[in-house]
């Protein structure tokens, strides 16, 4: 068994434990969010057995636990006891995905002869990419709010907090790429990921890279 | 003679938007100050550093920093500003500002940097420090609110309004300078083909 295949098992255990409990509490909002977690959990070893692409072990490791802060969150109460909970777990997600943006940006990086981005440039792009997908987030829970009342945006304060927490997360997701580029060898990074499979899907899909 | 008057023009619109700036700092408004100070030290940093730079792009700056200058120093929305945040005016101006600035900053930042984006590329990372720069409008006049005094933002639906209309606005630049400046250059491609057969 590799190593993703073992994080996953004992994510998929941590979930499911939280799974049992919010059945037995008859929590559906719970059980959903562990059922849909667990589903998602897979996704890393579900891409590496296909050899589409094999994320970093500590990425796999940041993705379980940003699930897993997620399931406490709700089964134990905190985002209702602890202002601080929600941020965390906003904290957390925000630079699991600032990192699966760094992945991107490298493969862009490598797979287009007109595109080449220094390692101190990731502390730039990673954030902002970051911000872009925080606005999409924050018109997706105002959008869902409008349509069927439901309360995802709390407050003015809510979403500034959300916001500037996931610039955190950005600075952080590039400052950590920087410095992880500064130390190793971009090649040796794109060849652990064993994501030929993926750039292929790449050119297929979207044609050569434009040189303009 | 040309490139004299374009200097000098240059200088001018630097000292108006440096006086927006101080303005801007006077009302409490962080957010149009710090533009007003990154659009003059945008346009002050190639000619101390970079004077070989090809210059249109700054020049383009210029001519789109008068809507900057116009939202910042005369309209804005700090302090006892004019116009209130989801005002379809002040939506229109900050939008062609913001988009300008970041559309030029990533010029320079390709020219100067080693970085090197291709134009598609190069628009996406526009779009994204413009989108950035439209949603950290958020917290930042949040706790000026709370902690300079101001009363920017009056509600999250205020708030997410501006932001959902300014990435519209955003997206439909975008796409229409990406278009224009692609055309160019098959345009110009197309002219060094007919030129070398």
């Amino acid at each position: 068994m590799n190593r993703i295949v073992k994080i996953t098992v004992l994510f998929e255990v941590i979930l499911g434990a939280m799974l049992a409990f919010s059945i037995m509490k008859a929590v559906s909002y719970w059980a959903f969010t562990a059922f849909f977690s667990m589903l998602l959990m897979t996704v890393p070893a579900v891409l590496s057995a296909k050899s589409i692409i094999q994320l970093p072990w500590p990425m796999v490791v940041s993705i379980g636990l940003a699930f897993t802060l997620h399931g406490l969150g709700l089964v134990a109460e905190w985002y209702d006891t602890s202002y601080w909970w929600d941020k965390l777990t906003h904290l957390v997600s925000g630079v699991v995905i600032a990192s699966l943006v760094a992945v991107e940006l490298l493969l862009l990086d490598q797979r287009t002869e007109s595109i080449f981005i220094p390692p101190v440039w990731y502390l730039f792009l990673v954030p902002i990419a970051i911000l872009t997908l925080e606005a999409l987030w924050e018109m997706v829970e105002f959008f869902v709010d409008q349509a069927l009342q439901t309360g995802m945006q709390h407050s003015l304060m809510d979403t500034a907090n959300d916001i500037a927490t996931n610039f955190f997360s950005g600075l952080i997701g590039g400052l950590g790429t920087m410095i992880y580029l500064r130390r190793h060898p971009v090649d040796e990074l794109i060849a652990n990921l064993h994501a030929e499979k993926l750039i292929q899907w790449f050119v297929v899909r979207f044609g050569e890279p434009d040189k303009l | 003679m040309a490139r004299d008057l374009m200097n000098i023009m240059s200088l001018c619109t630097a000292a108006v938007l440096a006086l927006g700036a101080a303005w801007a700092i006077i009302r409490g408004d962080v957010y149009w100050a710090s533009l007003a100070v990154w659009a003059v030290a945008l346009m002050i940093l190639p000619y101390l550093h970079h004077r070989e730079l090809e210059r249109s792009s700054i020049n383009l700056l210029m001519l789109l920093m008068i809507p900057l200058y116009l939202a910042s120093y005369l309209l804005g929305i700090g302090g006892s500003g004019i116009l209130p945040l989801d005002s379809l005016w002040y939506l229109a101006l900050s939008s062609i500002a913001i988009f300008a600035l970041c559309m030029v900053t990533i010029a320079c930042i390709n020219s100067c940097s080693r970085m090197d984006l291709n134009l598609k590329f190069g628009m996406q990372v526009a779009f994204m420090f413009y989108a950035s720069m439209i949603v950290i409008q958020g917290p930042i006049y949040f706790y000026s609110d709370l902690w300079l005094g101001t009363s920017i933002i009056s509600s999250n639906r205020e708030l997410m309004n501006y932001i959902v209309l300014a990435t519209v606005n955003g997206l439909l630049f975008t796409v229409l300078f990406f278009a224009g400046a692609r055309a160019r250059l098959l345009r110009r491609a197309g002219a060094v083909k007919e030129a070398g057969e």
